[in-house]
């Protein structure tokens, strides 16, 4: 019986282990854009994206290239692999997640945030047609 | 008004019941337990008076609500508006507390009938009164004018609402929450049942009454999630079944909890084992289904997800924080204060027993409930331990699980094979070697087409082997009594599941095609074409893409639009030529079609984006029409040949750029017009590390302007490419050209289209119905068995 007990606990501590290692290294921080420079991991880096700036897809290689600011209003330039993402028009932040190099984010996945998606500000107005304008 | 006072009535029933079944249950007093009765009652009409009102408001279009007019329109058909009753918050906390409340009623009877009731329904009816506490604190009948005191006049009646999210207007959103929130509100009746046994310091008896319950919670829920998966397969456009999302993981933790207390509870009522965790599995799935509520409607995932998740108010998190903390403190701390008296039964089991396999497999799925939970409380985590909140990748998931899900699928065969209390080893070796040959012939089949990850041809090893283990039971089992078959048929449903999963997404092929108007490329076999486009409705554009293959050809429509509704988010849905195709009954020939080529696999066609540009690929922006051009590949540009010869830094540039410092980098840019005339232009790039690039445009002679935009060198191949634009000046030919590309054109468009082949992902669904079946017949066959217990 004691044997049983101590097999358990050492599988259980090292299921424990495992996963708190696996948590550490899946664990995508959110960076600034100059400490997502410095570094060779996946992070996040939170901003916006600069609208005036070019952007645009390339087909052949399926990247949406951009730019964005960062908190600190630091400019990044962005590759993400695939295409423009879901509402990118009218987010308010995105979340760039993806690896630094050679002087752009190379990102794989970018998300967008729209706190005002799915509650009105406003509440209905005198003219209740959805006026929204597409860019 | 109504709503309110009928919001208030069931919440004054509700508690009336709940103190009162518990005083009962403390005094034995059967008259109060009279009084408990009618105040369920009360409660209970009041909660579906409530429901039915608010449905009422919804189909008649009384756009004076808050609700109504956030989720519905005018132009719904009818299984949509109906649908629009748990579109937002207040509405599914409203579908939920009316499940809780109907099944209690059923419960009632129930609890009755096995002795159970003033405990069972004390703490089910506290259950109820919570839930129903959260319709009082967040009111779903508020009028437009109370919810925008400041630009809504009071007694504003919109023409129309703002409708429902184009994302959720199909059927699944008809079919998919009603189900998972079923499953949802069943958990309750375990944890009830966990909670009446330690109160009643009856270790033993709860678990027979609460093993139906559980397994009908298993079979609920996990048909709801998997019909979530199917959605975002099939409409959302999410290119798979499960994204790790939290929204996803929040009811996936509950059901993996739900199917680990059915083994473990079965262990019980055989072997009179494990009688102190049992009550702690009983409890888990509501209590977790309570975290994940939590984690889902609070708001505190809110940076670090997909969905964006609306901030309730600060009534109803602390209320979902009480509610968490009451009963995971009344069920925990009952627990501790009793679990010494639980008499522990020593219950001596070898390894190859089936108490061992069902011990195991319950842990495993434990481990991997507890993995999920802690990956998708990540932000909650690294907020308390960094001060700041971040989430965790998704591989992070399939990293943690895969091992488990490897002793799953082995435990689901042995599991099987093992006796009870210990296997007689000869007789083992016999039962083990069929099935484990059939899967090892299988394997080294898949090995030589093409598997070779380790870790995936055991986890395929052991799902084959656990398929054939229990397809052989079960077909000895329906020989006999097909009403035993629940156990092995879930488990072949798992196995097959599992294959799939493998297949699916482990081997998954796919492609982004750029497909120009009219012009075909050759993709998995297939000859794509791109025809036009036809519009859908005001919003709605189907691209259309013709496929052939041999002599059928079929249009597969690929929606994609801006939707007014999401301010102008593009919302794209795929088409997928698979077994699950409703086009058959329109089109009867792409049945022979799809027979023919995807029994194994679908093609899932993914709209990326479409590109309308005014030819040659160009784009125009301020500095003009892009381009793209190669190192040394000469392109025509307008009325210029032009070749990109490199970069070429000044002299006193130079020094920076070693230095590291921002440095001028200029671009070699040979042009030669249509009389021959070759002039060489270098536009200049600032390189600085986190500045704005800066660009300083080069002229021509004739003043045309080029703009180099973006620098792309390849390390390994040293290739180099830049971006850039061009603008005529007006006296240029080519100023034409620059006022076209201003305008779009419809001449050239290139639909970018994402293909991807999907191997045996009908094995994932099949899997999941042939185990949802399992758990019903095993629910069935365990009612059964309690009726005749209770009679004899």
């Amino acid at each position: 019986m004691k044997a049983k007990y101590i097999i358990a606990g050492v599988v259980i501590v090292a299921f424990v282990i495992f996963g708190a290692i696996s948590f550490m290294q899946n664990n995508i921080e959110y960076v600034s854009a100059s400490q997502a420079e410095k570094t060779h991991r996946t992070v996040q880096v939170k901003g916006k994206w600069l609208k005036d700036k070019e952007s645009f897809y390339d087909p052949r290689t399926n990247t949406f290239h951009f730019y964005m600011a960062d908190d600190n209003n630091t400019i990044l330039p962005v590759i993400l692999s695939g295409a423009k993402p879901n509402n990118f028009e009218i987010a308010n932040d995105i979340v760039a997640k993806g690896k630094y190099k050679d002087g752009v984010f190379y990102a794989s996945e970018v998300l967008t945030k729209c706190p005002s998606k799915y509650q009105s500000k406003t509440g209905p107005q005198a003219s209740n047609q959805g006026s929204s304008t597409l860019n | 008004m109504i709503g309110k006072a009928l919001i208030f009535a069931a919440f004054g029933g509700m508690l009336t019941a709940a103190f009162s079944y518990t005083y009962s249950f403390f005094s034995g007093d059967e008259r109060v337990k009279k009084i408990a009765r009618v105040g369920y009652h009360i409660a209970a009409v009041s909660t579906i008076l409530t429901a039915g009102y608010f449905m009422n408001l919804l189909l008649t279009h009384q756009f004076q609500y808050t609700y109504v007019w956030s989720f519905s329109s005018l132009e719904l058909p009818s299984p949509l508006l109906v649908s629009t009753f748990y579109a937002g918050q207040e509405g599914s906390f409203m579908l939920w507390t009316l499940y809780t409340v109907i099944i209690g009623l059923i419960l009632m009877n129930y609890s009755q009938r096995h002795h159970y009731e003033s405990s069972v329904m004390g703490i089910y009816s506290a259950i109820a009164s919570f839930l129903i506490l959260l319709a009082v604190v967040k009111n779903p009948f508020l009028h437009v004018w109370q919810t925008w005191p400041d630009t809504v006049k009071p007694g504003t009646i919109p023409d129309d609402g703002r409708g429902l999210n184009p994302l959720l207007q199909n059927f699944w959103m008809v079919i998919h929450p009603p189900i998972l929130f079923l499953g949802f509100a069943s958990t309750a009746v375990p944890f009830a049942h966990s909670i009446s046994g330690l109160l009643r310091r009856d270790y033993k008896n709860w678990i027979n009454v609460a093993i139906p319950w559980t397994l009908f919670s298993a079979a609920v829920l996990g048909f709801g999630i998997t019909l979530g998966g199917f959605w975002a397969y099939e409409t959302l456009g999410w290119g798979g079944f499960w994204g790790w999302d939290p929204v996803e993981n929040s009811s996936f933790i509950p059901w993996l909890l739900a199917v680990a207390s059915v083994h473990t509870l079965l262990v019980q009522r055989r072997t009179g084992g494990f009688q102190r965790a049992n009550f702690l599995m009983g409890m888990a799935p509501f209590l977790l289904v309570l975290y994940s509520t939590f984690l889902t409607r609070s708001g505190v995932l809110g940076d670090t997800s997909v969905h964006s998740f609306v901030d309730p108010g600060m009534w109803v998190y602390v209320l979902l924080v009480i509610l968490i903390l009451f009963f995971a403190s009344v069920g925990l701390g009952l627990y501790f204060f009793r679990h010494r008296e639980i008499p522990k039964k020593q219950i001596s089991y070898a390894v190859t027993s089936r108490e061992f396999a069902l011990f195991l497999g319950a842990a495993s799925l434990t481990v991997v409930a507890a993995f999920t939970l802690v990956g998708t409380s990540a932000p909650l985590i690294t907020n308390l331990l960094e001060g700041k909140a971040s989430a965790i990748d998704t591989s992070y998931y399939v990293k943690t699980n895969l091992p488990v899900a490897i002793v799953i699928a082995i435990m689901m065969g042995f599991g099987q094979l093992f006796w009870w209390k210990k296997s007689n080893s000869q007789t083992l070796m016999r039962t083990t070697l069929p099935p484990l040959l059939a899967a090892a012939f299988i394997t080294i089949t898949v090995i030589f087409a093409g598997m070779h990850d380790p870790a995936m041809i055991l986890f395929f090893l052991s799902s084959a082997f656990a398929f054939f283990v229990n397809l052989q039971i079960a077909y000895k089992i329906a020989k006999g009594n097909p009403n035993y078959m629940g156990a092995s048929l879930a488990h072949i449903g798992v196995a097959l599941l599992f294959i799939g999963i493998i297949a699916s997404t482990r081997y998954e092929q796919h492609v982004t095609v750029p497909l120009t108007k009219d012009k075909p490329a050759f993709v998995f076999g297939y000859r794509l074409t791109y025809v036009g486009t036809t519009q859908i409705d005001q919003e709605k554009r189907a691209y259309n893409v013709t496929i052939e293959s041999g002599k059928s050809k079929f249009v597969a429509p690929l929606v994609m639009y801006e939707s007014s509704y999401n301010d102008g988010a593009v919302m794209r849905n795929p088409y997928i030529f698979s077994l699950v195709n409703y086009d058959i009954f329109s089109h009867p020939s792409l049945l022979a079609f799809i027979g023919r080529n995807m029994l194994t696999r679908d093609l899932y066609l993914s709209p990326q984006t479409i590109e309308t540009s005014g030819g040659n690929g160009f784009q125009s922006t301020k500095y003009g029409i892009t381009f793209q051009v190669d190192k040394d590949v000469p392109i025509q540009v307008g009325q210029y040949k032009l070749v990109f010869k490199g970069f070429k830094v000044a002299e006193d540039q130079r020094q920076a750029m070693m230095e590291g410092k921002p440095f001028e980098l200029g671009s070699t840019i040979q042009l030669t017009n249509k009389e021959g005339q070759v002039q060489i232009i270098v536009p200049t790039n600032r390189i600085a590390p986190n500045a704005q690039p800066d660009f300083t445009s080069a002229y021509t002679k004739s003043g045309d302007q080029f703009t180099v935009l973006d620098i792309r060198v390849d390390d390994k191949t040293g290739s180099a490419t830049i971006v850039a634009a061009y603008k005529p000046s007006e006296k240029s030919p080519d100023y034409a050209l620059l006022k076209q590309t201003l305008r779009p054109t419809n001449q050239e468009e290139t639909l970018v289209v994402e293909a991807t082949i999907k191997p045996f992902i009908n094995l994932v669904w099949g899997g999941v119905i042939v185990m949802v079946i399992g758990f019903i017949i095993a629910w069935r066959r365990r009612r059964m068995d309690l009726i005749r217990t209770t009679m004899t």
